[in-house]
This record gives C-alpha cells, sequence and structure tokens, in this order.
C-alpha cells in the first residue's frame, strides 16, 4: 500500500486501516485527514509500474548536472510496496541499484547494489532528511508516504493549478527524524492531483516548495504528473524529475523484487 | 592475448547487433615519501587503468563484460590486463544459470572479507580489486533464501610485482617455480556453496568452499643461488558465516570461517558495527563510525589481522558531485603497529572524477613481519577518472 519513490508525490496523501484513530477533537482535523483518505483512496488499484526519469539539478547560478534512473514498482495493497531503482546516469554510479521492500508498521528493507564491488550492501532506511542523490528532494519526500505517519488539518478551500478548485490543508510529521515541521499542500478537489507542497523546516521557516504539473491520466483512473520541481528557497537550488517513460501492468511479481535481480539489474 | 582475441571474437558481433558500451579510463600517480629499503625500489608510480564494459540483455538472459588493463612503470612489473567478467547468464523465476568468467561478493564486513573466498585477489592491482573467475554456477532462489551452487573450473595465480616496485615481499617471488598441492596444478576444479537469507532485520549467508586455497604460502629457497620465495597453493576446505543485523541506527556485521588445510584448522572472526549521524550539524552530510575487530588463529606470519582493532570513519557529502571519503586505523592490539588508510573522491563533472587513496603505517613493529617489511612504503595515491 505504500508507494515508493515519487508515485507517491502525484498522491501524496495515502491511507492506512485507520481504526487506531477514533478521537479527532477537531473539525478542521477530521476535514484534512478524509480528503488524505480520499487522495489514497483514488491513487490505488495500479498494480505495477515500470518507469523512468530524469533528474535535472540546478545550482544557485543556473548550472546543471543531470541524472537518469529507472524505476519499478509493485504495488501490495496488503503491505508495503516494492521497488527497484536503477541508476544510468552520471556514468560512474552506472549499474547501482536500490532494492527497498517498504513496510507500514515498521522501517523499510532496503539493499543497495555496488557495481564496483560486485557488492549488495543492507543499508538503513533511517535517513529520512538527506538528500536523494544530491538533490533537492529529500529521502522521506522520495518514500513511502502513509497516513499514518502524519496528522492532518484543513485549511481552506482556493483556486489554484489549471484553474481548478483546491482544497489547502497541511499535514506534521509524526516522526521525530523527519526535517520538516509541517508541509501544506494545495490538492485538486475534483482528481485529488497535488499541485504544489510547501515545506517548513524545523525552525518553522520555508524550505522548499515542490510544484507539480504536466498531469496525464492512465487506465481511465491515475492521474500522474510528469513534470515535478523542488525549489529550496534557503540555498536558492533546485530540482526538476521529468518523467520519460510511464508503463502500468507490466506483469511484475515478487520475484522482481529479490536481491538476486537486484545483481543482475543494468 | 589469445584471450583478448577470443574476447573480441565474441563481443564484436555483439556489439553490432545492439548492446551498450561503457567504462572507464583512470590516470594514478602514487608517491612514497619515505625512502625505500631496497635502493632499486620506485620513489613516486604512475599507472593508467583502462576498464571497457559491455553489456547487452534479452529478455531472460543477458550477456556482460568487463575489461582491466593496467599500463604501469616499467620496473614495477605491474602491468597486466585481466577479464574481470565475460559472463553469460540466463534465468526464470526462481533460478539463474551463468557461465563464463565472473566476480562476485560474499560477506558483511568492511575492514576484511574472510568469506569473500572465490575471485583471487589482484596482486598487482594497488586497490585491492579481484581476478575474473571461470564460473559455471546455479543459483536457486525460494522463500527459503537464495542458494548459489558453484563449480569453479582453473584456478588463477594471485600476482606479485617486480623488485622495482614498493608494496612488495622482502625477496623476489619466484612464480614459475609455483607448486599445487592438487595434483592437478590449476587445473584443479573447486566447488563453492553459498546459502543467504533474509529474517526481518538479520540478512546471513553460509559458505562451504573446497579448493585451491587463494592466498599462498610463501616459502623462502635458494634457487640459482639466489634466495627467493616459493609460492604453494594448498587445498583448502572453508566454512563460513557472515551475518548482518540492522538494529535503528546500528549496522551491526560478522563474518567467521574455519579453514582447514595442510592439516590444520584454523578459525578467524571479524566482528564489528557501523553507527551513522544523518544531517550532520543540520548539513547534508552523514558521518559514519565503524569499529571491527579481526582475530585469526592463522597468527602474524599469515595476516595482519590476528588480533587487531579497526576504528573508522565514514563521510559522505550528499552533495549533488558525490564526495565521499573514509579514514581507517587497524590497531595491533598486542604491539605498536598502526597501519592509517584514506579513501576520498568526488565528481569534478558529470563524466570526470577525481580521487586519493593512501596508506600510512605509522608504528610497525618486529613482531608483526608482513606489516614491517612494509614500514617505508607509506604512500599517497591521486587519481583521475574518465567515464564514457
Amino acid at each position: 500500500m505504500k508507494q515508493s519513490v515519487i508515485v507517491p508525490l502525484t498522491s501524496l496523501f495515502l491511507v492506512l486501516s485507520f481504526c487506531a484513530h477514533t478521537v479527532v477533537a477537531d473539525e478542521a482535523e477530521d476535514r484534512g485527514l478524509e480528503i488524505a483518505k480520499e487522495a489514497e483512496a483514488q491513487s490505488q488499484g495500479w498494480s505495477d509500474l515500470q518507469s523512468s526519469m530524469k533528474m535535472v539539478l540546478r545550482n544557485r547560478h543556473g548550472q546543471e548536472s543531470i541524472r537518469y534512473m529507472r524505476i519499478l514498482t509493485l504495488e501490495n495493497q496488503d503491505g508495503g510496496d516494492k521497488s527497484m531503482t536503477i541508476f544510468d546516469r552520471p556514468k560512474d554510479v552506472k549499474g547501482t541499484a536500490l532494492l527497498t521492500h517498504a513496510h507500514i508498521n515498521k522501517p523499510d528493507d532496503q539493499w543497495l547494489y555496488l557495481p564496483a564491488l560486485k557488492r549488495v550492501k543492507r543499508i538503513s532506511s533511517r535517513n529520512k532528511s538527506g538528500p536523494f542523490m544530491g538533490s533537492e528532494f529529500a529521502y522521506e519526500d522520495m518514500g513511502s508516504q502513509e497516513i499514518d505517519k502524519y496528522t492532518y488539518r484543513y485549511l481552506r478551500d482556493e483556486p489554484c493549478g489549471e484553474n481548478w478548485s483546491c482544497y489547502v490543508s497541511e499535514r506534521f510529521p509524526r516522526d521525530r527524524k523527519s526535517g520538516y515541521s509541517r508541509q501544506v499542500s494545495w490538492v485538486d478537489k475534483e482528481h485529488y492531483r497535488i499541485v504544489r507542497v510547501d515545506y517548513y523546516d524545523r525552525k518553522k521557516s520555508l524550505l522548499k516548495t515542490l510544484e507539480l504539473g504536466d498531469y496525464r491520466l492512465y487506465l481511465e483512473r491515475f492521474w500522474r504528473a510528469h513534470t515535478l520541481t523542488m525549489t529550496n528557497h534557503q540555498t536558492e537550488k533546485s530540482t526538476t524529475l521529468e518523467w520519460e517513460k510511464y508503463a502500468f501492468n507490466v506483469g511484475l511479481t515478487d520475484s522482481d523484487f529479490t536481491r538476486q535481480v537486484l545483481k543482475r539489474a543494468r | 592475448m589469445r584471450r583478448t582475441f577470443a574476447t573480441l571474437l565474441v563481443i564484436a558481433p555483439l556489439a553490432a547487433s545492439g548492446g551498450e558500451f561503457g567504462g572507464s579510463l583512470e590516470a594514478r600517480l602514487a608517491t612514497y615519501p619515505s625512502t625505500p629499503l631496497d635502493p632499486q625500489q620506485q620513489k613516486n608510480a604512475y599507472s593508467l587503468v583502462f576498464n571497457p564494459e559491455f553489456s547487452h540483455q534479452w529478455e531472460t538472459s543477458s550477456l556482460s563484460f568487463s575489461g582491466y588493463s593496467q599500463l604501469s612503470d616499467d620496473n614495477s612489473g605491474r602491468s597486466h590486463n585481466d577479464i574481470r567478467e565475460l559472463e553469460f547468464i540466463t534465468w526464470g523465476e526462481q533460478w539463474e544459470l551463468r557461465a563464463g568468467i565472473g566476480e562476485l561478493f560474499w560477506g558483511s564486513t568492511e575492514s576484511r572479507h574472510l568469506v569473500d573466498v572465490v575471485n583471487q585477489r589482484d596482486g598487482l592491482a594497488l586497490e585491492g580489486s579481484k581476478l575474473g573467475q571461470p564460473v559455471v554456477g546455479l543459483t536457486l532462489t525460494y522463500d527459503w533464501g537464495n542458494l548459489d551452487l558453484l563449480l569453479l573450473p582453473g584456478f588463477r595465480k594471485g600476482g606479485f610485482p617486480d623488485s622495482g616496485s614498493r608494496l612488495r615481499p622482502a625477496l623476489p617471488v619466484a612464480d614459475a617455480l609455483t607448486t599445487y598441492e592438487a595434483e592437478e596444478g590449476d587445473d584443479h576444479i573447486d566447488g563453492a556453496l553459498h546459502w543467504s537469507a533474509s529474517l526481518d532485520t538479520v540478512d546471513f549467508g553460509l559458505t562451504l568452499f573446497q579448493g585451491t586455497q587463494r592466498q599462498p604460502r610463501l616459502t623462502p629457497q635458494l634457487a640459482g643461488g639466489a634466495p627467493v620465495l616459493i609460492p604453494h597453493y594448498p587445498l583448502l576446505t572453508l566454512y563460513g558465516l557472515d551475518l548482518t543485523w540492522l538494529n535503528e541506527d546500528w549496522i551491526w556485521k560478522l563474518e567467521a570461517v574455519s579453514r582447514r588445510a595442510e592439516g590444520q584448522t584454523q578459525r578467524a572472526l571479524t566482528v564489528g558495527f557501523e553507527v551513522t549521524q544523518y544531517s550532520l550539524f543540520d548539513s547534508s552530510s552523514d558521518l559514519g563510525w565503524l569499529v571491527e575487530y579481526s582475530w585469526d588463529e592463522g597468527g602474524k606470519s599469515n595476516t595482519l589481522f590476528d588480533n587487531d582493532l579497526m576504528v573508522g570513519l565514514r563521510w559522505s557529502g550528499n552533495d549533488s558531485d558525490n564526495s565521499e571519503a573514509l579514514l581507517g586505523l587497524m590497531i595491533d592490539l598486542e604491539n605498536e603497529s598502526k597501519l592509517l588508510s584514506l579513501e576520498a573522491s568526488r565528481r569534478l563533472t558529470d563524466d570526470w572524477k577525481i580521487g586519493f587513496r593512501g596508506k600510512a603505517v605509522i608504528d610497525s613493529s618486529e613482531g608483526d613481519p608482513l606489516l614491517y617489511g612494509l614500514r617505508q612504503d607509506s604512500y599517497l595515491e591521486a587519481s583521475l577518472s574518465y567515464f564514457f
């Protein structure tokens, strides 16, 4: 049920079997949670995904550095999703691959394959706030986004995106290791497409803004953003993710997400 | 040369049919600040390393090639070529079959690799890389884990640099006089088995190896009136265990082996942990601490790791240039010997990378003969790599 690497950015607020949280004091909190649950419900059932993306890193002088990677993902509605990320560029990390078995109630299992050493290394998935591949996206922006990892509050309705009518709500991470104090998101009312997210750091100042665009419809159900730009207001650096290939239902199974397959992924 | 030609015969038609080329070219300059023990040993060392790669993937099979060519100063004897990989792999849902020349890694610890016994160490390459090993292997993948079954036809000798080189044994090694316990010599077919599995936060593996030991025993003898070292490769039976356990920010690692060769059983162990502090001082950097203890019944004449502690620091900048550095200090717990090592690298552009590697013998005791022989061979090497 958890989604991994980027997919979540198109549907930031996901669900978890939700029985534990019965008492919600505030109407705005109820509303915020409802929106998150609905967004999750709308994004489920896509089965598996084969995708490739270009990542453009820009420094404050506008100099660009480009990365390419391919991502395979298998949805698991009862537990955590599985994913494999294979790095193609820069060339010195070509062939490096990351296998993630995501979990709902415990940290994800992750293995990294280092092609120069032919070594599969078990790594810790507890690094939340560190940057992914030196980009402006943190691991926690890329990783699984479960409903239960946050508390929510609905703020207001506001027009956003391509003349859409949007919900504006905020969410607060429960994890003390998160690099954020809160996130504010703009989500369109009709299809729950996320248009923008503001990230506030632990000192409560505005750190980053994520803008999502070029939404396309897949399988007549799933809206996916194809351009995602994260701007860091404090360093003036930015990173743009551009999806180049996106194919659902390609027939991936659990056997495509083993440590053995990680070694021959290239 | 014959082998290189054979490789070209295989690769050329495939290259025409598509597939992917890549690789790197690296220039290295090493400097040894201390006076050498032997005046003919070099003060600086230059080398060029070419690493071409090719791979082609079909629906359920792949062919991959990785070459290694090192060109070094004439008198170091370190120039050599090797096929690290020329391997055909085919697979189904729960199995994988491989044949060719390959390289693999088993194990969990950082300072010493006790269970990584399949590939011979490349004794001519300073970076500690491994030689390609002829292999036919079957891997089975089930819920109970992975089982690797390997047949290893053809033994690879380690290789020793010439007398002009640094970081070599005190006496010349008479490679031509190499002896083997196995009657078939280097044609002996070795076998290896590795079972690995994951249980929640624990990954573990069991290894069985039967065949010619990769590390030779070097015996001083007179050959033509001059003292030389003669390598002897005994037959070895090895049982090994490797383990990784993730406990919050701590990663615990263990490797243990029992080796039986030449009528003797020796045990060895490496155990330790790595703990990482993320986002150091609110920056994007991580700092990891590594501590590993090694013990070996083989004693100081066979290994640097008989009763030693390694303390290391791993820094990752997590920046767009992928800056990283690893500093390690090996301390012998019985005498004064200490060995400091450094590795650092960063990308200059998307295609260029700069690196540093070095080792410094800080203290060496005569009671640690292997390290004592290298006491003047502290070095720092700078490298510039181009990736294509």
